[in-house]
């Protein structure tokens, strides 16, 4: 199963698009790579998200590896410039990695450009915080777990600085940090710690802005609630997740279907199985609806006809 | 019970056929309090992930019939086997994730439209399951469940929709269509079940759900 993402599903047709454009990109960059790099870095970011968003993993994972190998030959060209781009590509690859030690490598340097590319402009402290929630987890896999911690707490003292300054700006990055960290940290009594602060941070958002605040608030009461539960507060995680769902109620579920969108007809071709179970389906459907409307003149003198045809079907 | 009729040795059969081995019992006498309307909708919704032979809508337990210590072990050994759930905290995060992502995103491309009900069926049953392995109490359970109720009722008009969404779901998932997911589905509307099938004995709401039936929350009087 893929990881939780909150990007938009694109349509079909988008990673066709995209990677059309990655090979027009191709087929220049021989001629004139300085002129054209950043263009072509671009196309493959995007081509990259439209992969991770049909969950062609295999396919992202060796586009953001070309995408660190041109990010790379950028930053020869102009260091300060283009270091925020490969540290960026390099997160991209560590998070795309099967295994946690393949993954460690990239993430380390990754936070390591963030660090050095914050120093210079603190526009870029935010990324930082974001590599260095990655290169935790991982650290937290490999069992690393004083090193994992460190991180981790180097990652929070950035967000809870950048949320200092500007609240309303950077409560949501911070609220996401400490959900990955809550939820990856080896000792349960910090992950709850970090997963209630979660909480109260997107409480604090949603009081400021519902449409971003509630969605957060409901990923980290459900975040919360198995940590919860793995910490032996069980009548707490059951409250949360329920605290959650009531909250859900108000949102649309993710990726839920257009009820115009979902087919009322029988989908099979005619003649096998399927098309004797979806007739049954659409008959036994009507019968009973019409059972329950008895009351309606109508409908119930329509019910021996449908019952009739139940019975032959 | 006078429904009961005696077979050779110390088995038992119903009047509706379900056999009862030595031992076992039927779920209606293990828990015999009769549900709400609105918790027969729930259990509607994960009823096609049940074998109606063996499993039933009668009550949340989801076995027709309830052996006192084979029961729970059999029901342990598929959660974990399955869904690697060995407790609550493996439970909710199993359910986060059907609520979050499931198979729906992933199903789009060969259905045209991401089917929701067969997320939510898993949603509604995963509860069942867990509570008749002992890793959580019937008012949890229930909990739990509401979970799933919202979402399908804004997005089908009817059991029908919603239940051929899911087939179509579980199908599209699969592979390929299971002669024997299609016979839980021709059970689940037989005219035998009419009685017991909240698909033939529940009308799909309307405008708005059937009342949730009290939380814990407003018992204890909602000290969170």
């Amino acid at each position: 199963m893929s990881a939780p993402d909150d990007r938009d599903r694109i349509p079909d047709d988008d990673l066709e698009r995209a990677a059309d454009v990655v090979s027009l990109y191709r087929r220049t960059m021989t001629d004139d790579f300085a002129g054209e790099c950043e263009g072509f870095a671009n196309a493959l970011s995007v081509l990259h998200w439209a992969q991770g968003a049909r969950g062609l993993a295999d396919a992202a994972r060796a586009t953001s590896a070309e995408l660190v190998e041109v990010c790379r030959r950028m930053m020869m060209m102009d260091q300060r410039r283009y270091r925020p781009a490969l540290a960026a590509a390099l997160r991209l690859a560590a998070a795309d990695q099967r295994n946690a030690r393949s993954a460690l490598p990239l993430a380390r340097e990754s936070a390591a450009l963030f660090g050095a590319a914050a120093e210079i402009d603190p526009g870029e402290r935010v990324y930082l915080m974001d590599s260095l929630v990655l290169l935790s987890g991982l650290q937290a896999d490999l069992r690393a777990p004083a090193e994992a911690h460190q991180t981790a707490e180097r990652a929070l003292a950035i967000g809870r600085r950048l949320v200092t300054e500007d609240p309303d700006g950077y409560r949501p990055a911070l609220i996401t940090a400490l959900r990955r960290l809550g939820s990856g940290d080896l000792d349960p009594a910090v992950g709850i710690a970090r997963g209630t602060d979660a909480v109260q941070l997107a409480r604090q958002q949603a009081r400021a802005d519902i449409d971003s605040g509630l969605p957060l608030l409901v990923a980290a009461l459900q975040d919360v609630s198995v940590r919860l539960a793995a910490g032996g507060r069980e009548a707490d995680a059951v409250a949360a997740f329920v605290e959650a769902s009531s909250i859900q109620r108000h949102l649309p579920l993710p990726d839920t279907p257009d009820p115009a969108r979902v087919p009322h007809s029988p989908r099979v071709p005619p003649g096998d199985q399927g098309d004797r179970v979806d007739t049954l389906i659409a008959v036994s459907d009507v019968v009973c609806q019409l059972r329950h409307r008895q009351d309606d003149p109508g409908a119930a003198a329509a019910l021996p006809a449908w019952l009739a045809r139940l019975g032959t079907s | 019970m006078g429904l009961l009729r005696r077979r050779a040795g110390s088995t038992r059969v119903t009047a509706e056929g379900v056999t009862i081995p030595s031992g076992a019992r039927d779920v209606r006498e293990v828990y015999p309090d009769p549900l709400t309307t609105r918790q027969r909708w729930l259990l509607g919704l994960g009823a096609l992930m049940l074998d109606p032979k063996l499993g039933s809508c009668a009550r949340l337990h989801p076995a027709a019939v309830v052996h006192p210590e084979r029961t729970a072990r059999e029901y342990r050994a598929s959660l974990k086997s399955l869904w690697e759930i060995d407790d609550l905290s493996s439970l909710l995060r199993a359910l986060t994730s059907l609520l979050r992502v499931g198979h729906r995103g992933e199903l789009v491309g060969a259905l045209g439209h991401p089917p929701l009900a067969w997320d939510i069926a898993r949603v509604a049953v995963l509860p069942r399951r867990a509570f008749a392995a002992g890793y959580i109490d019937e008012s949890t359970a229930w909990e739990l469940m509401e979970a799933a109720a919202d979402a399908p009722y804004r997005v089908y008009d009817s059991w029908g929709s919603y239940v051929r969404d899911n087939l179509a779901g579980r199908n599209a998932w699969a592979g390929r269509r299971h002669d024997w997911m299609d016979q839980h589905v021709l059970r689940w509307w037989s005219p035998g079940m009419r009685d017991e099938s909240p698909w033939q004995s529940v009308p799909w709401p309307a405008g708005r759900l059937p009342a949730r039936p009290e939380t814990r929350a407003a018992r204890t009087g909602g000290e969170r």
